[in-house]
């Protein structure tokens, strides 16, 4: 029976949902000891904490995708820019995942964004929303990670994404930084 | 790197700490808070927040005297609000180095050598740029180094915001606003 899509709720979930995934051998806690080689022994935890920040890459891949001849000259070539950048997320995603010896969910045909923009404000609006989305999500997942260079990587990327939502909500005139910490 | 099985890619922590070695280090040679420079070493944590801590007091500072000049809408709107994040963030950093019953640095000191000698908007923006950039090395390098998980996540997400100052003010001085798909302040 194949599995039902992921809404995009479900996918933004997930990283919350994995808060008990910390507590999963390298996954959790952090302390002092010895720092982790770079073939530390694999952990479902850390494999599944990156796949679903993976999957939040894919989703975010598909909305650019679906509204790309939506955008306007102005913000085109930062829609180019940043679908270039998540697809360079969904490839250190993957390699991460491979290198601790998981699986990476490969993309879906579709995903659920809602309903499909019509014109450029929309599809500013859509992505900026899923930015400002992946952003969270990805700090929900980072705290999961106990590895630090592996945490770095997922804190990079966040960070990334939270330079899209500033530049996407600086051409909506909303507030780039609209507060003062990351928060899930 | 680590390339295993055919491409898959993970970096060591030595990797992530060699770079973070060289982002604190080039951070003494830039206009940044005394103090800031001391010998750091991976699992430091008091060291490594101390460095944090004085620079987003020198945002503050640069962002105090800075702010004023910046004329052209809508970027007067983004330099009390910005100002304020970076307290918190300085203060944030304070809290947690007396969690580690660590002495706090002195804070509120003048740094001239952080702020911009030509007049203008330009030189304005170009300094507060400068400051995030240093921010955010010192932060990428750390969240490596630090050796307690909690203290990682709170620079992370500190981390996040300050990148979005930096690409503020980046789009305000004509570059491309995300230049690259990592943020590393490198």
């Amino acid at each position: 029976m194949p599995l039902p899509q992921p809404t995009r709720r479900d996918v933004l979930r997930a990283g919350s949902a994995l808060t008990g995934a910390a507590a999963l051998g390298a996954c959790g806690g952090g302390g002092s000891g010895p720092a982790p080689t770079a073939r530390a022994a694999p952990t479902a935890g850390a494999v599944h904490v990156l796949d679903a920040a993976l999957v939040v890459e894919h989703t975010t891949l598909y909305a650019y995708a679906r509204g790309m001849g939506l955008f306007g000259s102005q913000t085109a070539p930062l829609a180019t820019a940043f679908r270039q950048h998540h697809l360079d997320h969904r490839d250190r995603l993957r390699s991460l995942i491979t290198g601790l010896g998981g699986t990476p969910t490969p993309a879906r045909d579709s995903y659920d964004i809602g309903s499909p923009p019509s014109d450029e404000n929309g599809v500013l609006t859509l992505v900026a929303t899923l930015e400002e989305e992946a952003t969270r999500a990805h700090y929900a997942a980072l705290r999961q990670i106990a590895d630090p260079a592996i945490l770095q990587q997922l804190a990079s990327i966040m960070a990334d994404e939270a330079q899209h939502s500033a530049a996407l909500r600086a051409v909506l005139q909303q507030d780039p930084a609209p507060a003062a910490l990351v928060t899930a | 790197m680590t390339r295993v099985g055919g491409g898959t890619w993970r970096p060591t922590r030595r990797e992530a700490l060699v770079g973070g070695t060289a982002a604190l280090a080039a951070l003494t040679a830039g206009a940044v808070a005394e103090g800031a420079g001391r010998a750091l070493a991976a699992g430091d944590d008091a060291a490594l927040l101390t460095t944090l801590a004085l620079l987003e007091d020198t945002a503050v500072f640069v962002y105090t005297n800075v702010a004023p000049r910046l004329s052209r809408a809508p970027l007067p709107g983004f330099g009390q609000p910005f100002l304020l994040h970076h307290r918190q963030h300085r203060d944030l950093l304070l809290a947690a180095l007396r969690g580690l019953r660590a002495p706090a640095p002195p804070t509120g000191q003048p740094h001239p050598d952080a702020l911009p000698t030509a007049p203008g908007e330009a030189a304005a923006v170009a300094a507060l740029l400068a400051v995030e950039g240093r921010l955010l090395g010192a932060q990428y390098s750390a969240l490596a180094a630090l050796s307690a998980q909690p203290l990682r996540v709170e620079v992370a997400s500190i981390f996040g915001v300050d990148a979005r100052h930096a690409a503020v003010w980046r789009a305000a001085s004509g570059q491309d606003p995300v230049p690259a798909s990592f943020v590393t302040g490198l």
